[in-house]
């Protein structure tokens, strides 16, 4: 039941002194954009869970496993959840502030740079333009067209704030100011790679901490906080809790961009910092989530389409302190880093709790029926589960092996770490056909909407008592916000890259992985010396490199061996001064396949003529092998990929 | 008269609806202890008795959990009682009394705020549990950051030592990891059936027949190495390293080197003890030779004591 509350609020001879119209069809057209995205992205979800339980589907250069992963997170987060939520602001920020949208045009403007932006990056990187940092694959062009459109959006979304005539501003809109300062902050960090080697690495956590948590998050929290007032009319449990949970997500999120890097070559202190952050994310979840359950009458949410589905991205915002914590902590990182725990991240926060928020705004402005809605929380639900206690089982499995002696978590001992792992990606692929079932359905219906509900806008209230929330300006909010991010990169990116920056390269860097002279033709000596003895050509290492960057390697293989028991067996440990002068470093976040930091000095991996049948075959030689055969690419390519993987020493 | 007549006689004498006076005259009876028949005939002015008579006075007073509630605190003691049910004398209508709030809260301001059309509280106090959690969250995380400032000891969270100069992860006292002393022939077994390195049944056979390398069984190995010392030489330095320095032939019937495949050296993979019981395992299961006097043979007469 959506109530009309806001027509009966607002009698219409206070009609508002501007017309809501043009920003209202704005955000429309924001949200069919991003339903194209949602579209595509869901479609790329659904071809990349088959493709782990059956590789040869579909299996051919722009559509292989690890051309398609980045497209689909980047349709996901920049294409559907981004514009999405752009557009959400659009249509909230009116009402909220009581004044006009400052600067139709540019927004507009910003719609087309922001889409195409994406779409450019999408398509570079689907025909191998990958830049090689997880959720920031797109290639410089790519990134200057998206840059600019963001910050056209948040100086329109600032302004706008800033030029309210509403006295009493609704927390909402502290969300979406800081929200987007975070989101253009990100990804400038994210996508311009001022660092190298192991910072780079940290940078880049640092960035995707931003764009998920920081944006995406407080984006949706911004929007839960305004729908469960608004559809069940009555007041939220206390504005005071939600500016609470304002501050604590500020005040957390920012500083655990390492929780993906425990046991990793970042300095030991920083780890620190990140697990006591880590623990203090339960504030901003304890804050929100209790609030927008305190302020829910239970007799009316079950029977409203949009409150249910607030109800149900509130509850996957509260599995991300486990997510989270499972990363963070050592102990458990020990288990869980590697496996496919760590892929629940964007499965929760953007399927899930950012999907369902902005999807709860729609089905209101559309009044769209639950429908095969109904099949997103669970196939998200589904997804995390698999995802959670397949990585759980990996990981113990993983460390029972070198106790165990029996058998190894590398080449052919593989196998039998993860052998128990098939029956998680059927459960994966099957809830992939709900979650497309479900988002292609909600993108039909955003498409084909002709009738969009819309509300005018009240008269402003009287002024407000300076100590309530509603009377902090929006400009101290845009300062404050990126005053503490800016804190948080310089405490966990920027000193942790001056503290390693008097280090020099190992042996082993200077080596086998000093690509930029190799690319340019001048290798060291000791180089030579070292990968002539192993039969390789410099040259043909790098060129490997670039093959093994574009095609997405990284998605599946780690290049990073722990001092814990699990990596037992896998070589020596990965310290800074090996990745120094790797940028990026591929350091990879999960093994879907083996470790690859030392594959070069193993028997079968160790070899060039074996690395590249097994490439091109990959069942020829392991029959139970989950990699995507690479037969499309040229011989010249596979034969420089099978180079760069015996350097690998 | 049964309870719906009383119950209708009593309503009317109150002057208020059935539903709430036959609520009332049940949560009444139940806090104390008689039938809602004789409550609801005292309101009614009936004579006790004849209600009682007719009633039966087992009935349970039904929906205890609903009504009882709210009046069990204000409900007079059995004594008290008779003193309280006294309808007509005073004439109160028995509404329950209110229910006094378990922790009297401020009742939060409301507000409107009138661009959006939005409710809003002024509700300055949070839940208990709730304030209580934001003090202790950030107290547990200092905790964790002042205990845990130099990182992870080896040992904590499955951390492990790294050696210096090779890199390589080992246990905290700088052992080789999972090294185990115990049974030197189970320790050959399982070094030789590993699939990864030292890898030597995918070339010698799970049972010894041999494959890419010659075969081990039916005490060919023995033939071949009667002395165990050039058996664990040979292991270690395989066959290019043993051309470089021993020579083109090997074992008692001067095989030549290379005559049965490559094989490589086990000098950097394995231990000397690890070579040790692969070649002692081999020289048991495959060569057929006593256990004792192997395990004397090859790791001397101290270990072959401890095995046995």
């Amino acid at each position: 039941m959506t109530t009309d509350a806001e027509a009966v609020d607002v009698a219409v001879a206070e009609a508002p002194a501007f017309d809501v119209g043009t920003s209202d069809s704005l955000a429309q057209i924001h949200f069919r954009v991003a339903a194209v995205f949602l579209v595509v992205g869901s479609l790329a979800g659904l071809f990349l869970a088959i493709q782990l339980s059956a590789p040869n589907v579909l299996n051919s250069g722009p559509l292989s496993y690890g051309r398609l992963q980045p497209l689909f997170t980047g349709s996901m987060l920049f294409g559907w959840v981004t514009i999405g939520m752009i557009g959400a602001i659009y249509y909230l920020l009116p009402r909220l502030t009581g004044g006009p949208l400052v600067d139709e045009r540019l927004a507009r403007l910003s719609l087309i740079l922001v889409a195409g932006g994406t779409l450019l990056g999408l398509v570079s990187v689907v025909f191998g333009g990958n830049q090689g940092l997880p959720l920031f694959e797109f290639p410089f062009y790519a990134d200057i067209v998206l840059i600019v459109g963001l910050a056209g959006v948040t100086r329109v979304v600032t302004r706008t704030a800033i030029a309210h005539r509403e006295p009493d501003l609704y927390i909402s809109v502290w969300f979406f100011v800081a929200a987007l300062w975070w989101l253009l902050l990100s990804y400038v960090i994210g996508s311009l790679s001022f660092f190298q080697g192991s910072d780079l690495e940290v940078a880049n956590r640092f960035a995707e901490v931003g764009v998920l948590f920081l944006w995406v998050v407080p984006a949706g929290l911004g929007i839960a906080y305004y729908l469960v007032p608004k559809l069940t009319d009555a007041p939220l449990y206390s504005v005071r809790l939600a500016a609470v949970s304002f501050w604590a997500v500020a005040g957390s999120f920012a500083w655990v961009g390492a929780h993906t890097l425990t046991f990793g070559p970042a300095a030991d202190w920083l780890e620190t910092i990140t697990i006591v952050f880590a623990i203090a994310v339960l504030i901003p979840v304890m804050a929100a989530v209790a609030n927008l359950l305190l302020s829910i009458d239970w007799t009316v949410a079950h029977t409203s389409t949009p409150v249910r589905l607030v109800l149900a991205g509130t509850a996957f915002f509260a599995l991300l302190v486990v997510q989270v914590l499972g990363l963070a902590f050592r102990s458990s990182s020990s288990v869980v880093q590697f496996t496919t725990w760590t892929e629940a991240t964007f499965v929760i926060v953007v399927l899930g709790a950012g999907s369902l928020w902005l999807i709860a705004l729609i089905a209101h402005l559309t009044g769209m029926s639950a429908g095969p809605a109904r099949l997103l929380p669970l196939g998200s639900a589904a997804l995390v589960g698999a995802l959670w206690v397949g990585g759980l089982l990996a990981g113990f499995t993983w460390a029972s092996a070198p106790r165990s002696r029996e058998f190894l978590n590398f080449g052919d001992g593989f196998v039998n770490t993860t052998a128990e792992l098939a029956g998680f990606d059927t459960v994966r692929w099957i809830a992939w056909v709900l979650l497309a079932a479900g988002f292609i359905w909600v993108g039909v219906v955003i498409v084909t909407c002709r009738n969009w509900r819309t509300s005018p806008v009240g008269e402003p209230s009287a002024a407000v008592p300076s100590d309530e929330p509603g009377a902090f300006p929006p400009v101290k909010v845009a300062v404050a916000s990126v005053l503490v991010l800016g804190v948080a990169f310089v405490t966990t990116v920027l000193i942790p890259a001056l503290d390693s920056s008097d280090e020099d390269p190992s042996f082993r860097a200077l080596t086998t992985r000093d690509y930029e002279a190799f690319a340019d033709d001048a290798p060291s000596p000791q180089a030579i010396a070292v990968l002539g003895d192993l039969g390789l050509t410099p040259a043909l290492v790098a060129e490997g490199r670039e093959v093994y960057i574009s095609e997405g390697c990284v998605y599946c293989h780690t290049q990073q061996v722990r001092a814990n028991v699990t990596d037992v067996g896998l070589g020596p440990v990965t310290v800074r001064q090996d990745i120094t002068l790797s940028s990026p470093a591929l350091l990879g976040r999960v093994r879907l396949g083996p470790d690859l930091a030392h594959a070069g000095s193993r028997p079968l991996t160790g070899d060039v003529d074996w690395v590249t049948r097994h490439l091109s075959d990959p069942r020829a030689n392991r029959s139970w092998s989950s990699m995507p055969s690479y037969d499309y690419l040229s011989q010249g390519e596979l034969d420089a990929l099978a180079q760069y993987v015996v350097s690998l020493q | 008269m049964d309870f719906s007549e009383l119950l209708a006689a009593a309503s009317q004498a109150l002057s208020a609806p059935e539903v709430l006076v036959g609520r009332s005259a049940r949560a009444r009876a139940a806090a104390s202890g008689v039938a809602p028949e004789q409550v609801l005939a005292d309101w009614a002015g009936v004579e006790a008795g004849a209600a009682a008579a007719s009633a039966p006075a087992a009935e349970a007073p039904a929906p205890a959990s609903e009504a009882a509630a709210p009046v069990t605190a204000a409900a007079p003691t059995p004594e008290l009682d008779v003193e309280v049910v006294s309808p007509q004398a005073t004439d109160e209508p028995p509404q329950p009394e209110p229910e006094p709030e378990p922790e009297p809260e401020e009742e939060p301001e409301e507000a409107l705020i009138g661009a959006p059309g939005l409710k809003v509280t002024r509700r300055r106090s949070l839940p208990r549990w709730l304030a209580a959690s934001f003090v202790v969250v950030p107290i547990v995380a200092l905790f964790y950051a002042a205990t845990f400032a130099s990182g992870p000891g080896c040992g904590d969270g499955g951390a492990l030592a790294v050696d210096a100069v090779t890199g390589v992860a080992e246990n905290c006292d700088g052992s080789e990891f999972g090294s185990r002393g115990g049974n030197p022939l189970a320790l050959g077994a399982a070094l030789y059936s590993v699939e990864a390195l030292p890898a030597c049944s995918s070339c010698h056979g799970n049972d010894g027949g041999g494959g890419t390398g010659p075969g081990l069984a039916g005490g060919s190995v023995v033939e071949t190495f009667p002395a165990c010392v050039d058996h664990i030489q040979w292991v270690t330095l395989g066959t290019a390293r043993w051309r470089e320095e021993v020579g083109d032939t090997y074992g008692a019937s001067n095989k030549p080197v290379g005559g049965g495949g490559i094989m490589q050296s086990y000098d950097a993979g394995l231990s000397p003890e690890e070579i040790a019981a692969v070649v002692l395992f081999e020289r048991v299961t495959f060569g057929g030779q006593d256990a004792a006097e192997a395990t004397a043979d090859c790791l001397g007469e101290g270990e072959a004591e401890a095995a046995g």
